[in-house]
């Protein structure tokens, strides 16, 4: 029986969307003359096309925006002993769905000063992708520090148990830990 | 300029078409610079059609509201005249006033017809417009606004130009 208050609740969503969808169809078709109903049809078809065709409607106005920019931080050591598959992945994903990429191994030559050329990497970004899989070095909190100072968004990524360090306590992290899959997905949507 | 803007199309094809791509572009410069992608929620502005429906169609019926209190001081100015009332301006302004009385006679129940619009289509959102925390679903979440919020724009149009 106590159901049946919060099943009425639940329904009476739909129910008054018929009603008030019938009544407007209604109320329309008292005001409006004939030949009005054409431009109403059109633009009210034009929305539910937007609607249901909104997903790809997303996709190319992104292609048409300025593409997304993002530095990817990670730990060189966990780089060195197998995270490299994930951070290629992570990086290929982001490219196919139309980011600019700031790897450090792609850009950082020979010869070149590190620091201001992770600085202007990270300056020109509008997201920071912080791969956690050992615990921060150096490089990691610079950039950390530097992103935050910036104001540019970063995004925690745990790749491994990790504790995640202090100033990110009060960010929401992606876990690649178990399903990376859909870990990735997630990283993207939220970069792109 | 002005028999266009008064023409079929512009009411009720151009209007609420400009009305969404308007709600679309605010919502997509207005957006936190951090996050710069076009996302599909954007186009999910058909709640603010709603809503903007219903004020609007509240604040022209106190303009009408308004407009037959003048209407019957008028009238009462008119048949209270001295020497003798002018007849055919108080046959005019009574029925200027008896056409009015009609459309605020059905405006409380188009208030009732168009919150409740408002209110169930919200609901419908809530429960089942999203697919997680941050994505919307595209029927239930964004087309069905979007349809909602286009009709009842035509609505109060062609209510205010009767």
């Amino acid at each position: 029986m106590r159901k049946i208050p919060s099943l009425l609740i639940t329904l009476a969503g739909p129910i008054g969307t018929l009603i008030s969808g019938i009544a407007l169809v209604i109320t329309l078709r008292e005001i409006l003359h004939p030949p009005d109903y054409v431009f109403v049809l059109l633009v009210g078809f034009i929305g539910v096309l937007a609607g249901i065709f909104s997903k790809y409607i997303a996709r190319t106005a992104r292609k048409l925006q300025a593409a997304p920019r993002v530095f990817i931080s990670y730990s060189r050591l966990a780089h060195a002993v197998g995270a490299v598959s994930v951070t290629q992945r992570i990086t290929d994903e982001l490219r196919r769905h139309g980011a600019r990429v700031w790897l450090d191994s792609e850009q950082l030559h020979p010869g070149d000063p590190v620091l201001p050329k992770i600085r202007e990497g990270i300056e020109q970004a509008n997201a920071l992708v912080l791969l956690l899989s050992d615990q921060p070095g150096q490089f990691i909190k610079t950039e950390l520090e530097l992103a935050m100072a910036k104001g540019i968004r970063v995004i925690p990524v745990l790749l491994s148990d990790v504790p995640v360090p202090s100033e990110l306590q009060g960010i929401q992290y992606i876990d690649l830990r178990e399903n990376s899959e859909k870990g990735i997905q997630d990283l993207v949507q939220a970069v792109t | 300029m002005n028999d266009f803007l008064a023409t079929s199309v512009f009411r009720y094809f151009i209007f609420p078409l400009a009305s969404v791509l308007l709600g679309i572009g605010i919502k997509t410069a207005s957006r936190n610079d951090r996050y710069v992608a076009f996302r599909k929620e954007d186009i999910a502005v058909g709640l603010e059609l709603m809503r903007t429906a219903c004020l609007l169609f509240v604040v022209l019926t106190t303009d009408k509201a308004l407009a037959l209190v003048r209407l019957s001081r008028d009238l009462n100015d008119s048949l209270v005249a001295i020497p003798s009332p002018d007849m055919a301006r108080v046959r005019t302004l009574q029925e200027q006033a008896q056409l009015l009385s009609a459309k605020l006679a059905g405006a409380g129940w188009m208030i009732l017809l168009l919150f409740l619009s408002l209110w169930s289509v919200s609901t419908i959102v809530r429960k089942w417009g999203w697919r997680s925390e941050t994505e919307m679903a595209p029927l239930l979440g964004i087309t069905l606004p979007l349809v909602f919020g286009i009709l009842m724009l035509v609505v109060v149009m062609a209510g205010a130009s009767q």
